[in-house]
């Protein structure tokens, strides 16, 4: 009697712990603008199918060179995805006036040369799935 | 000093006659040390007093050149003479100078193009690279 229960234990203990199994997974995610005027970006991500999503651990930002705001909130028609809505400010343009000669007597004048920096959004979502659906 | 008709042999000793008292002449003297000196008036006009307009630097040396003829001891303003030759002086003192005073310039505006566009490339690199961390929510399911 005792035997068999053991056996019962040992293979129930896998069993169960496969079905509520949770993974760790990661998704990137990048924005970028090159608007003069403060872009508002939406983005929907759902996780594959047959995962479910448990939470949102944490959001680590590999690149940004504007203060941006992100808000990710859960999507309520569809509970394996997230709803992300980026702010990126306006891209910035820098001037310089660069030196340069016109004319028969080699005039200098100066010209404004500018370059304009698209803002840009590098993060990666660390989140946590179950798997099967909800 | 004898008259020659063309075709006539010129005396030699009269040939160097002429030439001794051509560089002997305070004009010649004047753009010899204009010819000398081009180098420092360069680097004075483009480097020291970072000129970097032409017409400048063409001014300064005539006026340079016109002020060396003005400390002439002899120097006759009155006669219709002395203005010409001093004209031609300055035009000459242009022309012997213009080699160097054109690399001289167009080194200067290169410079400061070059300068300008490195700044330009340091500031966009500065402004690609700066960090600004973003606002993030996280609302959780």
């Amino acid at each position: 009697m005792s035997r068999r229960f053991f056996v019962l234990a040992i293979l129930a203990v896998p069993l169960g712990g496969a079905a509520a199994q949770e993974m760790s997974e990661t998704a990137q995610f990048t924005f970028q603008s090159t608007d003069s005027a403060p872009a508002t970006k939406n983005q929907r991500f759902c996780l594959p199918a047959g995962q479910r999503l448990v939470r949102i651990d944490h959001v680590d930002v590999a690149q940004s060179n504007s203060a941006s705001t992100v808000n990710i909130t859960p999507d309520s028609s569809s509970p394996n995805c997230v709803m992300m809505t980026v702010q990126l400010p306006p891209a910035k343009k820098i001037c310089s006036k660069i030196p340069v000669t016109t004319g028969i007597f080699q005039k200098m004048e100066f010209n404004d040369q500018c370059t304009t920096i698209p803002t840009s959004l590098v993060y990666t979502v660390h989140y946590t799935a179950a798997a099967g659906a909800h | 000093m004898a008259e020659t008709t063309p075709g006539t042999p010129v005396d030699a000793a009269q040939l160097n006659a002429a030439l001794e008292g051509l560089f002997e002449s305070y004009e010649a003297r004047v753009l010899a040390a204009i010819g000398l000196f081009i180098g420092y008036i360069c680097v004075f006009f483009t480097k020291i007093m970072s000129f970097t307009q032409m017409y400048i630097g063409v001014l300064g040396i005539a006026c340079l050149t016109f002020l060396l003829l003005l400390l002439n001891k002899e120097a006759d303003f009155q006669s219709r003479s002395w203005w010409t030759r001093s004209c031609a002086v300055v035009i000459f003192s242009l022309i012997l100078t213009s080699p160097q005073f054109y690399f001289a310039w167009t080194v200067s505006v290169q410079e400061a193009q070059n300068a300008a566009q490195a700044a330009q490339i340091r500031a966009v690199n500065d402004a690609q690279q700066r960090f600004v961390p973003p606002q993030i929510t996280v609302a959780h399911p």
